[in-house]
């Protein structure tokens, strides 16, 4: 049996090729579900370290990105011992960089350390309309928007978008983070969300205790 | 004094002085002020972008309605007629959003460090150029390249021209950014130009050495066609320039995705190199320093007294101000939130604030905290009033 606390250790030291060769021993060993499920989640704790150092100054911007990469390369090795496993998730994310904007870089950071927390995230991608946000809220009833911009124009297109779910009636059954360069607290009040960060690793937290 | 050569003068000499930490009789405005002016010329940004007459037009409109001291561009950062006239770009141009984006680019493999390393420059005839213009490798390819050999003359005459327009008609020195001899450590190259924001963050976790290597190997060169920093040290003399305020610039992009120990590896050697110069040949280095940069101060406290100004985009400048006041010269500090969102008088109080508290014993220039581009950075009579108050405001 792989041992799950070396994998955790390896993924928050960003040690690719340790990871990658603890998971391709582990695949190899025709794991069962219960297994697989402890496999991904000490890939999980690895990413809470990697959001820990990062908020202490020891991993930076980039260090996320390639975590990033390095979670998805890991899950995708591991899925095919998945299949067919319901893990249970912690809530419904929206997620997508709003209207005007195409940065998608800490749209992605947050969406693969909240995926590793236990959201299920469905990603719009960037220059996502407000009635795309919308129809997804209501399609997959969910507890959580995250928008992301860098543009400071993001602010305009985020304010549209609260506006608009509001005026679908979502506003009340939904929490709202917004994310990026332009807000701050000012912004937060000025859209109408429910909260802000400028910090992916807070972010997670923010919409940890929202579903608590 | 407003003929536009007691103007030039004057304001050559304030930056100087700022720089140099000397207590001067006003503060100098610096422009942060980009796709905005074409905003609020009443040009559509796809116009003015491609026809350098109504890029001048919006930008004398501007310097007339709100008189800054100083520039960072002109309009030159985004020479899209010149891509174009290669068949592609990597920009994108919202008119309603008055919005240019620009995509994450990725024009490199990670085996081409080792390409990069052996011949740079044949690195990008051969392979950069072909994966980012792959129209200009086709039949048409010569005819192409004669129109974009054009593009490019008519552009350099459009810099060229509103550099000296600035100085001639309203007294206002060479831009800080393209105006004026512009460098970046060659990381910054990988990341904005030719290896992208993932690739190079990947390339540091999964090949640091090679990344290393080419920064090592070009440390620090021109932003455009200019010399390397190594030429243009080794055709330098000593002192300032006095038809200009820096005599060189920076701009930092690509720290934003580096921590301090990252910095150090791929950033601080080359610019300490640039710092050296500075003091050895008594000449003034000017940084735009994009993002939030305090993890970073303890480079940036290194540059020489005297020698440098580094304009912090998001930083909280009464906090710069205690930790790098002494060496170096801040500029900055006016927030785009407020220019929008507040009321004329909030914005005075807060321009007056910066100024009390920063400027007083020199070693500060007044400028907007973000490149103001978008309709909601700003508003006219906000920013009118501020100008005004500025202007006005002895020390």
């Amino acid at each position: 049996m792989t041992d799950v606390k070396l994998v955790a250790q390896a993924m928050g030291e960003l040690d690719e090729d340790r990871v990658m060769a603890a998971l391709t021993e582990f695949v190899a060993s025709s794991p069962n579900e219960a297994e697989a499920l402890s496999v991904v989640n000490a890939c999980q704790q690895g990413m809470i370290v990697i959001g820990e150092l990062f908020e202490k100054g020891e991993y930076f911007v980039g260090d996320l990105i390639y975590a990033g990469e390095l979670m998805a390369k890991a899950i995708d090795m591991i899925k095919p011992v998945l299949k067919g496993t319901g893990s249970s998730k912690v809530g419904k994310i929206v997620l997508g960089t709003v209207q005007g904007d195409i940065h998608d870089i800490g749209k992605n950071i947050f969406k693969s350390l909240v995926e590793s927390a236990g959201f299920e995230v469905y990603d719009l991608g960037t220059d996502t309309p407000p009635e795309r946000f919308v129809d997804k809220v209501r399609e997959v009833k969910a507890d959580i928007v995250g928008m992301s911009g860098v543009l400071n124009l993001a602010t305009t297109a985020m304010k549209e978008t609260i506006d608009r779910l509001a005026a679908a009636g979502l506003r009340d059954d939904i929490k709202v983070i917004i994310g990026g360069n332009p807000v701050n607290g000012e912004v937060c009040k000025h859209v109408g969300a429910d909260a802000f960060s400028t910090n992916a690793a807070q972010g997670v937290k923010i919409c940890q205790g929202w579903v608590k | 004094m407003s003929d536009p050569a007691s103007l030039m003068r004057e304001r050559v000499q304030l930056y100087k002085d700022a720089a140099r930490h000397k207590k001067t009789s006003r503060v100098l405005n610096v422009a942060n002020m980009w796709n905005w002016i074409v905003y609020d010329s009443g040009y559509k940004l796809s116009e003015a972008l491609f026809d350098y007459g109504k890029m001048e037009d919006a930008l004398f409109k501007f310097q007339e309605k709100y008189q800054f001291d100083y520039y960072n561009d002109y309009g030159i950062r985004n020479p899209l007629r010149v891509q174009s006239a290669l068949g592609h770009t990597d920009y994108i141009v919202n008119d309603e959003a008055n919005a240019l984006n620009i995509q994450d680019i990725n024009y490199m493999e990670p085996e081409d460090y080792d390409d990069i390393l052996e011949n740079y420059f044949k690195f990008l005839w051969t392979k950069y150029m072909p994966r980012k213009y792959p129209q200009a490798n086709s039949s048409e390819s010569k005819a192409m390249m004669l129109n974009a050999c054009q593009e490019f003359a008519q552009f350099g005459q459009y810099v060229g021209n509103i550099n000296q327009q600035f100085v001639v008609k309203y007294g206002v020195p060479p831009a800080l950014g393209f105006g004026t001899p512009a460098f970046v450590v060659f990381y910054e190259i990988l990341f904005n130009f030719i290896r992208g924001i993932r690739g190079l963050s990947i390339d540091i976790r999964q090949r640091p050495e090679k990344v290393k290597a080419v920064c090592d190997a070009l440390r620090t060169v021109s932003i455009g066609p200019g010399p390397t920093f190594a030429a243009f040290k080794a055709a330098s003399q000593h002192g300032t320039d006095m038809n200009r305020g820096p005599d060189l610039f920076m701009v930092f992009l690509g720290h934003t995705i580096l921590s301090k120990k990252q910095f150090e590896v791929y950033y601080w050697p080359y610019l300490k190199e640039v710092f050296d110069f500075t003091e050895q040949y008594d000449k003034i280095l000017h940084i735009f320093a994009e993002g939030e940069n305090s993890r970073l101060y303890d480079f940036y406290k290194e540059a020489p007294k005297g020698h440098v100004v580094i304009h912090l985009e998001m930083d909280d400048m009464f906090r710069a101000k205690k930790e790098l006041g002494d060496t170096v010269c801040l500029c900055g500090g006016m927030p785009v939130d407020l220019l929008y969102h507040g009321t004329r008088q909030e914005n005075i109080d807060y321009a007056k604030r910066l100024i009390d508290e920063l400027a007083a014993d020199g070693g500060f220039m007044f400028s907007q905290n973000k490149m103001v581009s978008y309709p909601n950075d700003c508003k006219a009579e906000n920013l009118k009033a501020v100008n005004d108050f500025v202007r006005g405001y002895t020390l």
